[in-house]
């Protein structure tokens, strides 16, 4: 969502997009009179008219260069070249032995249209209003000084003026805020960021969910499924280690912070070998194949997801497939980094996963969607199951670090 | 996501409101030039039926561009934009062809004029592209125009490119401008946006740190309770009993069942509780049997976010009044808000008129009523 201009922000930004749309219209102005006069050269092979257009060349250049330096220092600039430029045209084509026919293709009043969009600085909107008569009052002068060279009569161009209080009006009531406006501008503002606030405490739900399903769902359901007597070392030290890690302060932590996020780890360290090892000490028996090493590519905090939802899949396969073998292989081609796991055990059926069933939804699907990957489950009863996590190598998490916005927030 | 365009009305909904006075003003001078111009040169006319013609598309074009940029409309849309040339260029033709073989001059015919005040009456409300593409393509055919009448001007001793740049050159320029200003606007909004979220990336690590506490904690107080006491039993007395197995079932399911039921929250349902701070524990009736909340993109929801605070920041707004529904339909969602905001019509009118204009952008089929100091908001939104 984009958040709007802030109301102290507004005006200025207005001003400055309409002195360039000024600008703009200028320098087209300038550019079509300088096609006419040389059209009517052309047409009129006995008069010297193009050296008229040498005089509205400071004018265009300003015009080109007027993007970077918006300040009153280039507005007078400028309506010195314009002014030059009307008084060059004129007294140009005015000193032709023969009458050049203007009046009936174009007239001098684009020239005069042309000063008037000077623009000025981005300032307040008096200040533009200000310029804008400056390049009224310029042009003018200019007319006026051309006439007096060529021995004409003087008057004042009252189209001009009236289109010159046009600009003024325009410049006065371009985009004000009302205060209801004024108002409504912060609360969007704290609504995008209210937003931003629901979507990063979503990842961490969803990050806590998955964790809580790792560790404390899956030993109750360990203990729940034993023959009773006495509790294995392994399931204890699990249990224990687990204990002591959900009370401490950095549960939740690992792996987000920002930079920590983004560094890299090698094969040996990576989430994906520490779960196949743990898989391993849980019974399973795991062949690893295809490009191991691709895994070191991954950022840490994709890392870990990687590993702890491959876990889960290991449990799965231990839990419910009715096997002790299973296969991770590793793809690591291009910017997509794809793991495998399949067993060949009895299958499932995904829709008809009871609701609270949280072990693919959650700590699988969930916490991989969390960091910008996605995955595939294509099982069929009686003939084994086969899980595909795909992930991207690049750079960021979604919603990490540019935008906080998850995928799929309930 | 919603597919939003990169024009000032749809990514500064509540800012671009303040166009609509300049636009209005803008497109009338063209309609009231456009009169002027034909009254004052009667004997210019060969038909003047066809000239009242022309006035009248050109009527038509300024109708669309005022009620299209009207508060109370959605964003003013490309086909809009199209009609808008297409009525003007209509205009323009039945203009040249009331003054056929009796134009004196192409430098005070109405149309380049007209056509050029709407183009840059554009500027707030479409993109640069397509403001220049239509504006390029409208001076070509003005331009074709013009070289079918110059044999017929009286001062034809001009050269004929000359009257060509004479009644193009108003709506290159005009539309190079209205793109110049699109541009320029859409990059200070995307400038200050970028600002906006380097700010919120800064910060990130520090506030993520609290709500990961504040989650912790949550969960711990949860386990606090069963779990924990349990599983330090189970590990003193290095055994697991048959009521240890069944009370390690008992736990696990009413761990679930609170899992499932905070899964089958939607965000809409959380913008109510204690998650919320900027709602003030605000009560609301959800009704959301479908889960239409979740089809909801973060654009969407943060609109209907700021209406819902702006209601509820209203002292006249009666408690407990606010009602949301959303249903499912065959390929959109609809949703419907309700709530007394105790003033009256016109003043809540004007009051929610910024949000309504937020949420214009950002959802379909937006209507909003006010009725007995009730404001009803429907919208439409894609089930992604």
């Amino acid at each position: 969502m984009s958040l709007g201009l802030p109301a102290h922000l507004a005006p200025l930004a207005g001003r400055r997009s309409f002195i360039l749309a000024q600008h703009v219209v200028a320098i087209t102005i300038l550019i079509a009179f300088v096609f006419s006069l040389f059209a009517t050269q052309s047409a009129q092979l006995g008069a010297v008219i193009w050296p008229g257009t040498i005089a509205l060349l400071p004018a265009i250049g300003l015009l080109l260069l007027g993007k970077r330096t918006l300040n009153s220092g280039w507005a007078a600039s400028y309506l010195v070249a314009i002014g030059g430029g009307i008084y060059g045209v004129i007294v140009v084509i005015g000193s032709q032995p023969h009458p050049v026919v203007v009046g009936a293709g174009f007239s001098f009043i684009s020239l005069k249209l042309a000063a008037l969009m000077v623009g000025g600085t981005g300032a307040s909107a008096i200040v533009g209003v200000g310029w804008t008569f400056g390049g009224f009052l310029v042009a003018e002068l200019a007319t006026m000084g051309a006439a007096l060279t060529l021995g004409n009569a003087i008057r004042v161009d009252l189209v001009v003026l009236g289109v010159a209080v046009a600009i003024a009006v325009a410049i006065l009531i371009n985009n004000p805020l009302s205060r209801r406006q004024i108002l409504a501008q912060p609360r969007v503002r704290s609504a995008v960021h209210a937003e931003q606030l629901a979507a990063l405490r979503y990842r961490v739900e969803v990050k806590a969910a998955a964790l809580m399903h790792d560790t404390v769902l899956n030993h109750l359901a360990a203990i729940a499924e034993t023959s009773g007597g006495a509790l294995s070392r392994e399931l204890a030290d699990q249990i224990r280690r687990d204990v002591e890690s959900l009370v401490s302060e950095d549960w939740l932590s690992q792996g987000s912070n920002g930079e920590v996020a983004q560094s890299r780890s090698d094969w040996q360290s990576s989430g994906l070998f520490l779960a196949i090892q743990e898989g391993r000490m849980l019974g399973l028996d795991i062949d690893t194949t295809g490009d191991l090493p691709a895994v070191g590519r991954l950022e840490r905090a994709k890392s870990i997801a990687l590993g702890l939802a491959v876990k889960q899949c290991l449990v799965n396969v231990l839990k419910h497939s009715g096997t002790r073998k299973a296969e991770v292989a590793v793809y690591g081609a291009g910017e997509l980094l794809s793991v495998l796991v399949v067993d060949g055990g009895r299958g499932f059926i995904e829709d008809a996963t009871p609701s609270n069933r949280f072990g693919l939804k959650v700590s699988i699907r969930k916490r991989m969607e969390m960091v910008g990957g996605r995955v595939d489950v294509w099982s069929t009863p009686g003939r084994g199951t086969s899980i595909m996590i795909q992930i991207p190598i690049g750079q960021g998490i979604p919603g990490a670090k540019q935008s906080v916005q998850p995928s799929d927030p309930q | 996501m919603t597919n939003l365009e990169r024009t000032r009305q749809q990514l500064d909904p509540v800012g671009s409101l303040g166009h609509r006075l300049f636009t209005v003003l803008l497109v009338s001078a063209g309609v009231v030039y456009a009169i002027y111009s034909t009254v004052s040169h009667p004997s210019e006319l060969s038909s003047p039926p066809l000239a009242v013609l022309a006035l009248m598309w050109l009527f038509g074009a300024w109708l669309v561009v005022v009620v299209g940029t009207s508060s109370r409309r959605g964003p003013f849309t490309r086909n809009a934009h199209i009609v808008v040339h297409l009525l003007a260029l209509g205009s323009i033709a039945l203009s040249v062809a009331s003054e056929w073989d009796l134009n004196t001059a192409v430098q005070d015919d109405f149309g380049p004029v007209a056509l050029g005040l709407l183009i840059l009456a554009m500027g707030p409300y479409r993109p640069a592209s397509e403001i220049v593409g239509a504006g390029v393509l409208s001076a070509i055919f003005v331009g074709f125009l013009t070289l079918l009448e110059a044999p017929f001007l009286v001062a034809s001793s001009a050269p004929t490119l000359v009257y060509v740049l004479v009644s193009t050159a108003p709506l290159l320029a005009a539309a190079f401008a209205s793109a110049t200003y699109s541009r320029s606007m859409v990059k200070e909004i995307e400038r200050w946006r970028e600002h906006d979220l380097q700010d919120v990336a800064a910060t990130r690590d520090d506030v993520l740190g609290g709500i990961e506490r504040s989650v912790q904690q949550d969960r711990v107080t949860v386990l606090g309770r069963d779990v924990l006491p349990f599983f330090n039993t189970i590990l003193q007395h290095g055994s697991i009993s048959g009521d240890d197995r069944v009370r390690a079932r008992t736990i696990a399911d009413s761990i679930r069942a609170i899992m499932v039921a905070e899964a089958d929250r939607s965000w809409l349902e959380l913008l109510f509780t204690s998650q919320a701070p900027d709602l003030r524990q605000l009560e609301a009736v959800v009704a959301d049997p479908a889960v239409c909340a979740a089809a909801m993109a973060t654009e969407q929801r943060t609109a209907l976010r700021a209406v819902i605070v702006a209601i509820s920041d209203e002292s006249s707004f009666v408690p407990n009044s606010l009602h949301i529904g959303l249903r499912k339909g065959a390929q959109t969602c609809h949703g419907v808000l309700r709530a007394e905001v105790g003033a009256s019509d016109f003043e809540s009118r004007s009051r929610f008129l910024p949000y309504v204009a937020l949420m214009r952008v950002v959802f379909s089929d937006v209507r909003v009523g006010f009725r007995d100091s009730t404001l009803t908001l429907e919208f439409a939104y894609e089930q992604r």
